[in-house]
């Protein structure tokens, strides 16, 4: 009797459990990193989209750094417990390029029935993620570039003006403002992204043979050989007479350098805006990142990360995963996600929006980087960086470059080394995918 | 006649007690270092789709480097210093507890507490105080002593740096066992050594120290593990292995081609290479310094 009870309960659990799947939304899995006060506004843009509509629900899960998002996203994958999207960081894109494991954007939206007018979106920043084909692979999330901070109260001091257009021009500004009593003239966030890979393409300069490898696995660093070398050689005099100073490897050190006072100018994401918002107590401005003098400057590669679909999902569930996708990229939500965050809109009609509402007349910071990108017409040197292991290549040019400032190497030797060392990466990366 | 249990009626009593344990250390220990062992002899790529057998070559790549030697000279520096500084840290701190008389338990816990606190937020703690540019421990160096100090250019100022921060938490470890040590050192031979005529130094030279020697030597075994493999995130939030790979210890190494660069092959073929440096310092430990310990008093 006790027995049959306890089935019948059973059974009732079970049947409730069925019949509460049924009336539920069915969920989708979206694996990001955790992005810190920027969380807010993820949220939010997925609790539009969770009200908006009765037939999925998105679940988010921030899962630490970008890395410990990667690597927690490959062990779902070799378990196959993966989720159907995944922000991985621009410089990874090769990596999941590789994987065998990528459901291309493009395609997923067209298969869905969702007609994207892809020419209304802002060409460079999708160049980033697109095959040499033209295909989009992923779509562009947490998107930002590098442009110039400068403290104008500092400046004003030092009777400056305006910003500097020019290195050369830069060089001069930073005389007149350590003169001025500044005690650290000029920093930069993300010393490899902004000296060697924007500067190359901003000078329509290739980083890499086969295009910087979008041909290809088999490229070859040559960086060794352009303007670059000059470029490290003029900051290595710079923290030699004390005009640059050197806070330290990828982004977070060198924020407090400006937002304290120390630094008059620092070279960082376009995505740092809130923070100094927060944080710098006097009056600051952005500008382009400077280029050489009598250069024609192009556009500058994005950074950050970007929503890739994977392989191995139902068919209902990448009806839900393009839903969103659509969602995230409609004008309303991507203006909503710029002005939030300070990530960059990725819609031509976002950006239109923004700015017909008034927005850069009031923040007319957070358009320089907008424009930056969009400068000239892009070309085979300016539309991605498309190398494996970047991790470890980005680590060996830091190690190289801080020879530099430290004055132990000069920088054409620096440069080689760099080279030698990332050809040897690049080639281990070749060797374990084939 | 010594006491111990006999299985030998039960033989598979015997390794049904076992079990429990040999199940955890299969699956948590062996099995781990099985792969590891496995991977070292691979070239593959992280998502698992293809691997190749090399032989050797993640090996050579490896030794043939001359960052990894490099790598290699600044673990011995980084690994003796950090020893060194948290085994007499720990020991300074255990005797001047010892001898206090009043508010014992406030400095025990005021010691003990850096143990707390997570290595990741210790190394981000550490960057923000001696940070060159904004660091107020680093600003007061430059203003008060004219000390130009650097961390993030100066390889010595930031091996200094990572020793300092790496071992400031092993203090606490060590003093927790110092102290237990030196409160088992029965009074009397204190006080007899001090009617003798002995001072504070004589008596820790002749009588403390060689008494609490089975603690040292535990301690000196602990602490070298901990300086290999443990400190990678420390290195991580305070100089990513830099300046120029000055402090790129071979920890560091494994964790940076492994788990940021994700070449598994690479990483695993320098985990077994550390391994066996482990091994063998562990018997050298053991081989020549136990020598001199004396187990009872």
């Amino acid at each position: 009797m006790k027995q049959k009870l306890l089935a019948a309960c059973a059974g009732a659990f079970a049947a409730l459990g069925i019949s509460t799947a049924f009336a539920a939304p069915l969920e989708i899995q979206f694996w990001h990193p955790s992005l810190g006060p920027i969380d807010d506004a993820l949220k939010q843009q997925i609790e539009a989209f969770n009200t908006s509509q009765a037939n999925y629900r998105i679940v988010a899960s921030g899962r630490g750094t970008y890395d410990e998002t990667f690597n927690a996203a490959i062990a779902g994958f070799r378990a196959n417990k993966h989720p159907q999207m995944l922000v991985v960081i621009a410089q990874n894109a090769q990596s999941m390029l590789l994987s065998g494991s990528v459901y291309p954007v493009q395609d997923l939206l067209a298969a869905e029935g969702h007609k994207v007018d892809w020419s209304n979106y802002i060409q460079p920043v999708l160049n980033y993620n697109r095959t040499k084909e033209g295909k989009l692979l992923s779509l562009p999330f947490s998107v930002s570039t590098p442009i110039l901070w400068y403290n104008k109260d500092a400046f004003a001091k030092a009777g400056l003006t305006r910003a500097p257009v020019t290195w050369d021009e830069m060089g001069e500004y930073l005389t007149k403002l350590k003169a001025s009593g500044m005690e650290c003239g000029y920093t930069s966030g993300w010393q490899q992204w902004v000296h060697v890979d924007n500067y190359s393409t901003i000078h329509d300069l290739p980083i890499a043979t086969e295009h910087n490898g979008l041909d290809g696995t088999n490229a070859v660093f040559t960086y060794n050989k352009t303007a670059v070398v000059k470029n490290i050689a003029r900051l290595g005099t710079w923290a030699d007479d004390g005009r640059y100073t050197y806070s330290g490897r990828q982004g977070s050190s060198a924020t407090p350098a400006f937002t304290g006072g120390k630094c008059a100018m620092m070279t960082h994401s376009s995505a740092v805006f809130s923070a100094l918002q927060q944080s710098a107590k006097f009056a600051f401005d952005s500008a382009p990142l400077p280029y050489e003098t009598g250069a024609t400057p192009h556009n500058s590669l994005i950074g950050g990360g970007a929503i890739w679909v994977l392989k191995g999902h139902k068919p209902e569930e990448y009806k839900g995963v393009a839903a969103f996708l659509a969602h995230l990229a409609s004008p309303n939500q991507q203006a909503k996600w710029h002005q939030d965050t300070g990530y960059m809109p990725i819609t031509k009609a976002a950006y239109e929006k923004v700015k017909g509402e008034g927005y850069y007349d009031k923040y007319p910071q957070q358009e320089v980087a907008i424009k930056q990108i969009q400068r000239g017409t892009p070309t085979l040197n300016t539309m991605t960086v498309r190398l494996g292991n970047s991790n470890q290549y980005v680590a060996a040019l830091e190690e190289e470059l801080e020879a530099v400032w430290s004055g132990k190497k000069p920088a054409q030797q620096a440069m080689d080394d760099a080279v030698r060392r990332g050809n040897e990466i690049l080639r281990r990366f070749e060797r374990q995918r084939n | 006649m010594i006491k111990r249990v006999n299985f030998e009626r039960h033989r598979w009593l015997a390794f049904l007690l076992l079990a429990p344990q040999m199940l955890i250390l299969t699956v948590f220990v062996f099995w781990p270092a099985a792969q590891a062992l496995m991977q070292a002899f691979m070239i593959s790529d992280p998502f698992g789709v293809k691997s190749t057998f090399v032989w050797f070559d993640n090996f050579e790549a490896i030794l043939s480097s001359p960052e990894y030697l490099n790598s290699i000279w600044r673990t011995a520096i980084f690994s003796t210093g950090t020893t060194a500084a948290a085994v007499l840290g720990g020991l300074l701190f255990a005797v001047l507890v010892a001898r206090v008389r009043r508010g014992k338990t406030a400095y025990k816990l005021l010691v003990i507490w850096p143990y707390a606190v997570a290595p990741v937020l210790a190394g981000i703690l550490w960057l923000f105080l001696f940070h060159p540019i904004y660091g107020a421990i680093a600003l007061m160096l430059k203003q008060g002593f004219g000390i130009a100090w650097n961390p993030l250019l100066n390889g010595n100022d930031a091996m200094l740096l990572v020793i300092v921060a790496a071992s400031w938490k092993q203090v606490s470890y060590n003093f927790v066992f110092f102290l237990a040590a030196l409160q088992g050192i029965p009074r009397s031979l204190i006080e007899a050594a001090a009617i003798d005529g002995a001072g504070p130094v004589r008596r820790f030279v002749s009588i403390i120290f060689p008494l609490i020697s089975p603690t040292t030597f535990f301690l000196l075994v602990i602490n070298v593990v901990y300086a290999f493999f443990d400190t990678f995130g420390i290195i991580h939030a305070l100089t990513h292995g830099g300046p120029s790979g000055a402090t790129d210890i071979l920890v560091y190494k494994v964790y940076a081609d492994g788990f940021l660069g994700l070449d598994l092959g690479l990483s695993s073929a320098q985990s077994v290479i550390l391994m066996i440096v482990v091994i063998a310092l562990t018997v050298v430990q053991f081989r020549y310094l136990e020598r001199r310990v004396k187990y009872a008093a």
